[in-house]
């Protein structure tokens, strides 16, 4: 008679079952870095449960302090608008780039400029929408500063390789300075949330500012 | 007589479950062709769905290659992607096809596919793309369950390899088969 039974089979189902436990325990074990729940929470009790007693003595001087759950709200904010506005700008001078580069990388980065906003401005509107925060219509246009119309200005009035160059060491500037702005922004916010958004989408920012650099020294002089 | 020509009928049939190397090959190539589409194509309509572009998951395996110039380097990089992962496929797809026989049951087959899955995400995600590939990572970051998911399906594929050494063995060691079973019958 001939037996079914394969001792190979088995042998083999064990040895899976044994690697994926062993790859499933090395894998939850390790960390992100990620501050645990609980941590925060106390901390944020802590922090609570001292900030009556250190408002005391203002509240004289001042007739209304807001709760602190509405400043840390204001502050998740507007650090999320910061961001809105950020990808707001980025994305209109991509499109721009898109359309004006002379270089097939420098159109590739600005189409990847665009994509990747887009995308973080999609996760910003979403977290927005899970801690309440409205994101105000239009802001960007209503926001404008005298130098993003400089900037603007100075982008359309560039042509060819002169645009490229302009609108490298532009993206490299903003970049720049959105990440330290976030990175500050990273301290302030009281929201797991936020503080999420802001590990994701830092590394991306770190990849756009590295590449505008890589192709500016590529760029003729 | 009867009873001794049955027997060894029976004992011609364990030779016959071996499969030769060259159909083990082409099994396992076509399995890590298939498990790499699986894995890569789910990938890809993902990047695709949210807008990320289709092409996303190719760059940023190109990364490995050309760093993070490979979101810009256009077809190189996405061509670099493909090979990457086709080449690793491939590789794993024969390791796993040596390891099988024409019994080996497809259920074994998926538990030791799906566990080799696991074990290659674990090893991504903590080794090679944080240590050599971090213009992945961070992209990895934006959608950690899909990457998760495409290991399982990557798994999933390999579990179907003894499939395939049954179809390429059935035709190529038929022959063989044959004969020993003609040999075998009584006189």
């Amino acid at each position: 008679m001939r037996t079914h039974e394969n001792p190979a089979s088995s042998r083999l189902v064990l040895i899976a079952a044994l690697s994926a436990a062993v790859a499933v325990l090395v894998g939850c074990s390790t960390s992100r870095k990620q501050p645990a729940p609980n941590a925060d929470a106390n901390a944020s009790a802590a922090q609570s449960s001292a900030q009556p007693s250190a408002q005391q003595p203002q509240a004289k001087a001042t007739p209304f302090v807001p709760p602190p759950e509405v400043s840390s709200k204001r502050t998740n904010a507007a650090i999320l608008e910061q961001i809105h506005l950020a990808d707001m700008k980025e994305i209109e001078a991509g499109k721009m780039a898109e359309a004006k580069a002379s270089s097939t990388e420098v159109r590739e980065y600005a189409d990847q400029l665009v994509k990747d906003h887009t995308s973080a401005d999609q996760m910003v509107t979403a977290t927005a929408q899970r801690i309440g925060a409205r994101l105000r219509d239009s802001s960007a246009q209503r926001h404008k500063t005298a130098n993003a119309t400089l900037v603007e200005k100075k982008l359309s009035s560039a042509n060819g390789a002169h645009f490229d160059r302009v609108f490298l060491a532009q993206t490299s500037a903003d970049h720049k300075k959105l990440m330290n702005e976030l990175k500050q922004a990273r301290d302030d916010a009281s929201d797991d949330d936020i503080e999420a958004l802001i590990d994701k989408i830092m590394p991306i920012l770190q990849q756009h500012q590295d590449l505008a650099e890589i192709l500016m020294k590529k760029e003729p002089a | 007589m009867d009873e001794r020509s049955s027997t060894e009928t029976v004992d011609a049939s364990a030779p016959a479950n071996r499969v030769s190397w060259g159909s083990r090959l082409i099994a396992g190539i076509a399995d890590g062709i298939l498990s790499a589409i699986l894995m890569m194509g789910f990938m890809m309509a993902y990047s695709n769905a949210v807008g990320e572009g289709v092409t996303m998951p190719l760059k940023a395996l190109g990364a490995l290659v050309y760093g993070v110039e490979a979101l810009v380097a256009g077809s190189m990089a996405m061509l670099a992607g493909a090979g990457i992962q086709l080449g690793f496929s491939i590789v794993l797809g024969i390791l796993f096809a040596l390891c099988m026989s024409r019994r080996t049951s497809i259920i074994a087959a998926l538990f030791a596919g799906l566990a080799i899955g696991i074990i290659i995400w674990v090893v991504m995600d903590l080794v090679v793309l944080p240590y050599m590939d971090p213009t992945m990572a961070a992209r990895i970051a934006l959608m950690p369950m899909v990457y998760f998911v495409a290991h399982l399906l990557f798994g999933i594929g390999l579990g179907l390899t003894p499939l395939f050494i049954r179809a390429f063995s059935g035709r190529r060691d038929e022959p063989r088969r044959m004969s020993r079973r003609t040999e075998a019958l009584p006189v």
